[in-house]
Parts: structure tokens; C-alpha cells; sequence
């Protein structure tokens, strides 16, 4: 069976926890927002949306970004990571939304 | 090894005979649907007449063809569908004034229909007949809708769609809810079962709501629900009667996005079982060889024709199937779904399920994550409505006279010609015969040229074009 929004939102925290993890010695406003990502998952996670069907398109999305920033970090290629972040700031930000948490605003 | 027989035909459609309201016919015909109508029988001819501004649903030219089918062999035809649950706060089938207003509106009445289009349970939805359904897998009563259960013979005539609930929306749901009463309706729903109900399964969560100040809206909270199960105390604070609740579904689009509900999967599951006993509960309460079942897997929207929407359709048109077994047509139209290609655009490419093979509704249609579009056929199969096991028989066209405009079957010299003698459509007698004002010869290929793709035209070609001039 395909992975649910929830399985995403999952491996998305985890991802995002692996990039933080040390980030800052390169770029403290990175680990930041990434630490940032992570604290608004975690809000979200269990809620309702994510046992339905719609969540999954969007939760992909924000899943997939985090893993291509993963594998930058990875690879310390550190050109790539500010355009990698932004791209990840912007799908978690319309994931949060789309779980009900409009208004919120992520750095 | 085939228990039922499916009787198919592709959509594909180049002269008279295979339009698809001929194809219609023609497995209408193979399928021996034809053999369950007898002269005087009053036939019920069951379809989904679309919510409001939906777009998705059958077109009403397939009921008048079907109807004017039956009355050539000798029936009385009526075309019904029947009150809604109140599902959504502003639903426009829940009451018989609603319903028939909103079905004028999307094609079907008399006029069209050349027969009634009735609401089949009466004004509120409280008109039907109950039967006990013994080999029920969870329901054991049906409440079918009066109309249909007074009926000598039924058609089941179905858009073959997904649905949220049920998955996929095919005849199984067409008379498993559709021909269902309001009241059957809360009965196949779960409303207040002590296992599958939102009453019993749904977690309430009042502390999400943030009192009235903080919810402009906070009114639809207790408007949704038509049972008047939901308050908002002096406290502030969000109250709710579930013992009561009847499982209208009007409180789901309300509640479950707000994070005061959650909405329980098992229910739909449950539903969705429950359709395929309501389903037996119809054939019972018709007689079970007085019941056949058209599919027509056109438009094959991710939602039922219950939504007031309808999406891009995530499989091509799938064709037109016919059969006596409800479960074999329906899972017929699973396969051919899952066989074909999704549509680009579509949810089913969206959540990456538009490839062969792909359990396309699962993943464009459910709510739910988990849920199977195989359900409710399992179930038919299980309590011997019918079987999943199926042979599909691939029809030919019927001849195109069957199928031509029936009122004056001649052709046009002895239609037209002394009419227009008498009324000339053409002004022979103007510009030398030539009849109109018009230049002898114009640079056709200058219009005819993309010039997005280069500003000069390089090459003169030259087409005719001759499929009519309207």
C-alpha cells in the first residue's frame, strides 16, 4: 500500500531532523529554519488531515524537498543549500497551511 | 471460471450505430435486460440526477433512450432518484421540492424525459418499504424507496464515477444508497450503530474550538446539523449529543477540517460494506430477476455526482457495460479503470496513481487512506448478490437504422424537397445563382498559418473540410 500523509509527515520530521543536525556550523539561519520546520510538523502531526487522502499530494511535495536538501548537505554542497532551504520553507509552508494552520508564518 | 456475465462495449464512437446511447441499447439488449420488461410493467428506471452545478452526471439522453426502449416493449417507464442525506449544509436533493428543482435544472423532468422523473421516497424521504435481509453482512433491513420497491422492474441506470465514501460509485451504490429512503440512507450511513457510527467511533474534540470571538463562523457549528446535535453553551464552550446522531454526514465538512472531529475511517468502511446488503435489500424487495443494471463509465470523475463540482475525469472514457449481476458490473468497471491509462491533470496523476495497474479510486476518490474500492464488491460477493468473478463479453453495433432519428424515418429529398420548393432556402435567384455576396477567392493559407512557429508563410497547402457546415 502507498504511504499515507501521515507515513510522509513522518519521514518528513525525520529528514529535516537529519539536516538540522549540525547545520548551523555552516549557516545558522539554515538550522534554524529548518528547526523550525520540524517544531510546526510536530503541531500538525496526528491531526485529522493527515489520515485523509488530500494531504498526500502536498505532504509529498515537502517530503521530497526535504530529502534533495538531505542529499545536499550530504554531499556538502553548500551553493545549492540556500535555494534548497527556501524551495523546503516554501512547500512545509503550504503544507502547515493545508493542515489547518493558516496564519502561521515560517522563516 | 466466470459466474456472471458482463456484456461491454468500448467508447469509442465514429457513425450512428456507435454513439453511446446506441451502444447503450445494444448492451442493454445483449445482456437479456430487454427479457425483464414485460408489456404493463411499470419500470423503474434508477439514476443520479447530479447535485447542483455538478457537470459530471449522465446526460438525461440516456434515460429518454432507455425509456423510450422500454415503452417499445410495452412498459411504463418512469425515471427516479431520491432525497439526499443532509451531507452538506447546503445540499440541493435533501427534501422532493429540492430535488426536483435541481433535476429540472440539470435536464431531467417530462419534457425531457418523455415520462415522469419522480422522487422515488417521497417529500421528506420517508416513504419506503422495508425488507429483512437475513444474509445481510452488517445491514439486516433495507428501507428501499417506495417508488422502486412498488415498481414491477428496475434499471439501474449508472455514471460509473469514484466517490468519497464508497470509492467508487457504481450500480452496487446506485441502489444501495440511491434507491435507499432518507431513513435507509442513516441505516446504511451507521447512524447510531454502537460500532461503526460517528456517535460511537468519532472522537469529539471540544477543545479545539476557541469560543465564539475567536469563530467568525461559529454558527454554522450548530446549523450544520439538521438534528440539532451540536450547541454552543453559556461557557463557550462546543457541546454534542453523539448518542443521537444519525449520521446525516452534514457535520463531516464542517467539523473534520476544524479539528473538532475526528471522522472515523472504520466508518466508511463499514458504508461501504453496507452498500453492497442495502443493494440485495432492493433486488428482495423488486424481485431479484426483475433487476438489471447499466453502467456507463463515461466522464469517470474522482467524486459521486453528489459533490456540486466535478473534477477532471481520472480515466479516459471506459465504455458501457451491461449485466444482471451488480457486482460483476461493477467490477468489470474496476478492471477496465485500473487496466487504463490516467488522465494527465487529473487527481489520479496527482497522487501519482495514472499508471496500467494502479488502484486508481484508492487513491484519487477515498477520503481515507486504507480505503478499498473493492468493498462493497466483495461484500456482493460474499452474501451471494452476486459474483466478482465475471466473463466480459465485447458486443457489435446493432445496425444504424435502429438508431436514426425515429420521427420521420425518410430520407431528406422526401422530407424537404416540396417544403423547400415553397419556402427556397437558398437565394438562387441572387448573384447569378450563386446565391450570397462573397469574394470568388481569399488567401486561405495566410489564416491558415501558425505564426507563432514562424512569421512567414513558407509552404501553400490546401485542405477541404466536409463534416457539415453547423
Amino acid at each position: 500500500m502507498p504511504q499515507s500523509g501521515q507515513e510522509m509527515l513522518d519521514e518528513t520530521i525525520s529528514t529535516c531532523k537529519s539536516i538540522a543536525d549540525g547545520l548551523g556550523t555552516q549557516n545558522q539561519d539554515w538550522e534554524n529554519s529548518v528547526i523550525e520546520i520540524v517544531e510546526k510538523f510536530e503541531e500538525v502531526s496526528g491531526t485529522f488531515f493527515f489520515k485523509t487522502m488530500p494531504s498526500v499530494p502536498v505532504t509529498r511535495t515537502a517530503m521530497r524537498d526535504a530529502a534533495s536538501a538531505l542529499e545536499l548537505k550530504n554531499a556538502s554542497d553548500w551553493d545549492g543549500m540556500t535555494t534548497a532551504v527556501e524551495i523546503l520553507i516554501a512547500s512545509s509552508q503550504n503544507l502547515i497551511e493545508k493542515a489547518g494552520m493558516k496564519g502561521t508564518t515560517l522563516t | 471460471m466466470s459466474d456472471s456475465t458482463v456484456y461491454y462495449m468500448d467508447a469509442h464512437s465514429e457513425s450512428t450505430e456507435t454513439a453511446l446511447a446506441a451502444k447503450m441499447i445494444t448492451v442493454f439488449d445483449a445482456a437479456g435486460l430487454d427479457e425483464i420488461v414485460k408489456p404493463n410493467d411499470i419500470v423503474a428506471i434508477k439514476v443520479h440526477c447530479g447535485e447542483w452545478n455538478n457537470s459530471a452526471y449522465l446526460r438525461p439522453l440516456y434515460a429518454r433512450q432507455l425509456a423510450d426502449r422500454i415503452k417499445e416493449l410495452g412498459g411504463r417507464p418512469f425515471v427516479c432518484d431520491t432525497t439526499t442525506s443532509s451531507y452538506s449544509p447546503w445540499g440541493s436533493r435533501t427534501s422532493e421540492i429540492d430535488i426536483l428543482l435541481t433535476a429540472e435544472r440539470n435536464g431531467y423532468s417530462s419534457a425531457t424525459l418523455g415520462c415522469p422523473f419522480i422522487c422515488a421516497d417521497g417529500f421528506i424521504g420517508t416513504s419506503d418499504f422495508v425488507v429483512d435481509i437475513p444474509e445481510g453482512y452488517i445491514l439486516k433491513e433495507a428501507y428501499v424507496a417506495q417508488a422502486i420497491a412498488a415498481a414491477d422492474a428496475l434499471i439501474a441506470l449508472t455514471h460509473f464515477k469514484g466517490h468519497s465514501m464508497g470509492v467508487i460509485g457504481g450500480a452496487l451504490k446506485n441502489l444501495g444508497i440511491g434507491a435507499q429512503s432518507k431513513r435507509g440512507k442513516f441505516n446504511v450511513h451507521m447512524g447510531g450503530h454502537p460500532t461503526y457510527g460517528l456517535g460511537a467511533a468519532g472522537v469529539f474534540h471540544p477543545e479545539n474550538f476557541k469560543g465564539k470571538a475567536n469563530t467568525p463562523d461559529w454558527e454554522i457549528l450548530e446549523d450544520c446539523c439538521p438534528f440539532n446535535l451540536y450547541h454552543i453553551n453559556e461557557k463557550d464552550e462546543l457541546e454534542w449529543d453523539g448518542d443521537k446522531c444519525a449520521n446525516c454526514l452534514g457535520c463531516f465538512g464542517v467539523m473534520g477540517p476544524r479539528g473538532l472531529m475526528d471522522i472515523p475511517p472504520v466508518q466508511f468502511d463499514a458504508v461501504d460494506a453496507a452498500i453492497a446488503d442495502a443493494c440485495l435489500g432492493v433486488e428482495k424487495a423488486v424481485g431479484r430477476d426483475k433487476v438489471g443494471y447499466i453502467n456507463m463509465a463515461l466522464d469517470v470523475s474522482p467524486r459521486c455526482d453528489c459533490a456540486n463540482h466535478a473534477d477532471v475525469p481520472i480515466v479516459p472514457h471506459l465504455g458501457v457495460f451491461a449485466s444482471k449481476d451488480p457486482v460483476a458490473i461493477d467490477m468489470a468497471c474496476v478492471d477496465k479503470a485500473r487496466e487504463a491509462e490516467g488522465i494527465k491533470g487529473s487527481a489520479a496523476e496527482m497522487m501519482e496513481a495514472h499508471h496500467a495497474g494502479d488502484k486508481k479510486f484508492e487513491a484519487a476518490a477515498a477520503t481515507f487512506h486504507g480505503q478499498s474500492e473493492v468493498t462493497s464488491i466483495n461484500t456482493g460477493h460474499e452474501i451471494g448478490l452476486g459474483s466478482r468473478e465475471y466473463e466480459l463479453i465485447e458486443c457489435e453495433p446493432d445496425s444504424p437504422e435502429r438508431f436514426r432519428f425515429p420521427y420521420d424515418t425518410r430520407p431528406s429529398r422526401q422530407r424537404f424537397g416540396e417544403r423547400f420548393e415553397k419556402f427556397q432556402p437558398f437565394p438562387y435567384d441572387k448573384y447569378d445563382g450563386k446565391g450570397f455576396n462573397r469574394l470568388d477567392v481569399v488567401d486561405l493559407d495566410k489564416v491558415k498559418h501558425h505564426y507563432e512557429d514562424s512569421p512567414e508563410i513558407t509552404e501553400v497547402g490546401e485542405s477541404v473540410h466536409a463534416d457539415g457546415d453547423d
